[in-house]
């Protein structure tokens, strides 16, 4: 009878235990299918909106193609911006892994193209603009007609797959529309690094720049197929890495001594100084300082390059200087520098015209005349307005072109 | 003989002193402003005092924060042009003088615009001795503002990446990791938002792995001020990964531009 007993209990937890463990496997196991269905919702969900975004674009290209009239152009463009940003969020949704197809390039394009036109007031007459819609159109089609068989298959996307499984096979897919709908790139090449001939020059060049001496220095001439050619110095100063480098020209690139740094000592504007003797000492003297900011005990500076007493506003270095002794310890350069004389502006707008295009809430307290990039990356003297916007009293600056008047750019200054 | 000397130092100290009271600002001012120059981007009591004392003169509107912004900045070169001075926006010795003078009644009591409370200016002051050490981008493990275009939001989303993808790497291999989501950025192939390329399905590992949501350390978030501020050590690559933990021949294909640490960065 105990004997009995026993094994029925035994029996019984035996059944207590697996029941419940089958109960929470099978829990887990339909959380699973929720989350994959969850997930697969949402890649679907990425396809399909960019193949109906795909369609809508499609249909404002033909219809700023079709109408001449430039209220209804202008609104079309608008539709077509609209859309083009559209698409390339949706694509950006879908897990291809990282992009090696060019589709959001050439949605960018067909945004980039529809802004411009509108802030330039294209003419719908225009050849060159009918030819580009006539393009973008064709490209559209191409895209929506290759994706929607992808979007549309039966089956879940997914099908039981993780993002990283099915990203070959979507990149692969994209890969294939690309090839029929958008022209081929170039391969990038491959970038290389071999040992400079000579190094002592080089050696002695990232001293200066150092303003110490550098311990078991290499130096390497890089070739970037994009970039051109660079040299790098690698080494310790002080027991501590240095790494510096050199345009092909010889001017300094970039410059980084990565030490600890302690308690701030150095006053900011006695580091800003600092800053300025030093970029006289590597040979960039024409520069105004335009921002500062202090954090951690690192203050970086921002300089500009002036030409002919204008500072250029697009192209920047910067100055990073260790507060505890007020040491440089850091240098970058964007590697955009302007013309070295002021581009022509042949009748340009008074003050009062630009003033004229600015809104009624903008409060300006101080203007200055500028050098700026357009919206096709061609240097233009400017005027830079910076004020607070009435709404939230915050500082924000409008540069506009001073012989269009267009707006260059809008910033909040931080 | 040693009496002579004595006497000597005794006038010396005594024109010392008087040379130094001649020289130095007037009382009120010794008792606050220091001797150091103020220029956009300095922090502290000095800072609160300038925006007390320009405020009390009605130049300055904004919060008085121990903080040199722009208002600041603006208010600074309002006065210089009202009272003759150089139009430099950066507040010396001679701009600090005319400004005690111009502010004689002016008490640190006063430091708070109007329409706000004591507290608050308590509050304010707070954040200006956070500032001394580093408050006015960074308070705690947080961006507070944002640099260039992108906000304090999406400087933290990439502390966070930073930090997931790329602790124990070197300094410069961490600006690296920054720097590639800012080259996405820039890239039209890629979303048009930090966080819409940080959490593209599939970019980072550290996303699907939950590494994002660890805090960052100082390192990565100065890692992201450089990235921001314009250092790229990979010169512009796209993509990164670790030789020793990926087995993804299509990234491995991809154009190496350099190696920093463990790293591998690509175009």
């Amino acid at each position: 009878m105990r004997t009995w007993t026993w094994w029925a209990g035994a029996a019984a937890a035996v059944i207590a235990v697996g029941g419940a463990a089958f109960a929470w496997g099978d829990h887990e196991r339909n959380r699973a299918q929720a989350m994959a269905a969850m997930v697969d919702a949402g890649y679907s969900g990425a396809l399909r909106s960019a193949v109906t975004d795909l369609d809508s674009l499609r249909s404002a290209l033909a219809s700023a193609s079709m109408i001449a009239d430039p209220d209804s152009f202008r609104r079309h463009l608008a539709d077509v911006e609209k859309y083009a940003y559209a698409a390339q969020l949706d694509m950006a949704r879908i897990p291809d892994g990282g992009p090696d197809h060019r589709v959001n390039q050439e949605l960018h394009q067909i945004d980039l193209d529809a802004a411009h036109w509108m802030v330039t007031d294209a003419d719908p007459h225009s050849a060159s603009v009918q030819d580009a819609l006539r393009r973008a159109y064709q490209t559209v089609v191409q895209l929506e007609e290759h994706l929607q068989p992808i979007a549309w298959h039966s089956g879940p996307v997914v099908d039981g797959k993780t993002g990283t499984e099915l990203a070959p096979a979507v990149r692969n897919a994209l890969a294939r529309i690309q090839a029929s709908a958008v022209p081929r790139s170039r391969a990038a090449s491959r970038t290389t690094a071999s040992a400079v001939k000579d190094p002592t020059p080089w050696v002695r060049r990232a001293e200066q720049v150092a303003g110490q001496r550098i311990d078991k220095p290499t130096v390497r001439e890089v070739r970037d197929p994009r970039n051109g050619s660079y040299v790098l110095v690698t080494g310790s100063a002080a027991g501590r890495p240095v790494r510096i480098e050199f345009a092909s020209t010889g001017a300094l690139a970039s410059y980084r001594w990565a030490r600890p740094t302690g308690k701030a000592q150095v006053d900011l504007a006695d580091a800003a100084g600092v800053a300025s003797r030093w970029l006289q000492r590597v040979g960039l003297s024409n520069m105004v300082r335009t921002h500062a900011s202090q954090v951690d005990g690192i203050a970086r500076f921002t300089y500009q390059p002036v030409v002919q007493g204008v500072p250029a506003l697009d192209a920047s270095c910067k100055v990073v200087v260790a507060l505890d002794n007020g040491q440089v310890i850091g240098f970058y350069d964007r590697g955009k520098w302007p013309p070295k004389s002021l581009p022509p502006a042949l009748h340009p707008l008074s003050e009062r015209d630009l003033r004229a295009r600015l809104g009624p809430q903008f409060h300006v307290q101080e203007e200055q005349h500028v050098l700026a990039e357009d919206p096709n990356g061609k240097w233009v003297q400017a005027v830079a307005f910076d004020g607070t916007f009435g709404g939230s009293d915050e500082p924000y600056r409008v540069v506009l072109d001073v012989t269009t008047g267009h707006e260059l750019s809008i910033e909040r200054l931080t | 003989m040693i009496k002579a000397k004595r006497a000597i130092s005794a006038w010396a100290l005594v024109l010392a002193a008087w040379m130094a009271a001649e020289v130095s600002l007037p009382t009120a001012a010794t008792q606050a402003f220091t001797a150091r120059n103020l220029i956009y981007g300095s922090t502290g009591y000095d800072v609160d005092e300038l925006q007390g004392r320009l405020h009390l003169l009605g130049y300055y509107w904004g919060r008085i924060d121990g903080i040199f912004g722009w208002k600041t900045y603006w208010a600074v070169r309002t006065f210089q042009y009202n009272f003759g001075l150089p139009v430099t926006g950066e507040v010396d010795m001679r701009t600090k003088i005319m400004l005690v003078k111009a502010t004689p009644n002016w008490n640190p009591k006063m430091d708070f615009p109007a329409g706000a409370s004591g507290s608050s200016s308590a509050n304010s002051r707070q954040t200006a001795t956070a500032s001394d050490t580093g408050g006015t981008l960074i308070s705690g493990d947080r961006f507070t503002h944002g640099i260039d275009n992108l906000s304090a939001s999406d400087l933290n989303l990439m502390a966070h990446v930073v930090y997931g993808e790329a602790r124990g790497e070197p300094f410069e291999g961490q600006v690296a990791v920054a720097a590639v989501i800012l080259n996405r950025l820039h890239d039209p192939r890629f979303p048009k938002s930090i966080p819409a390329i940080v959490y593209q399905p599939g970019a980072f590992d550290c996303v699907n792995d939950g590494q994002i949501n660890l805090h960052p350390n100082r390192e990565a978030m100065q890692a992201v001020i450089d990235a921001v501020n314009g250092w790229d050590p990979t010169h512009g690559a796209l993509y990164y990964f670790n030789p020793a933990k990926t087995s993804n021949a299509w990234i491995r294909a991809q154009p190496e531009v350099v190696t920093i640490g463990h790293h591998i960065f690509a175009i």
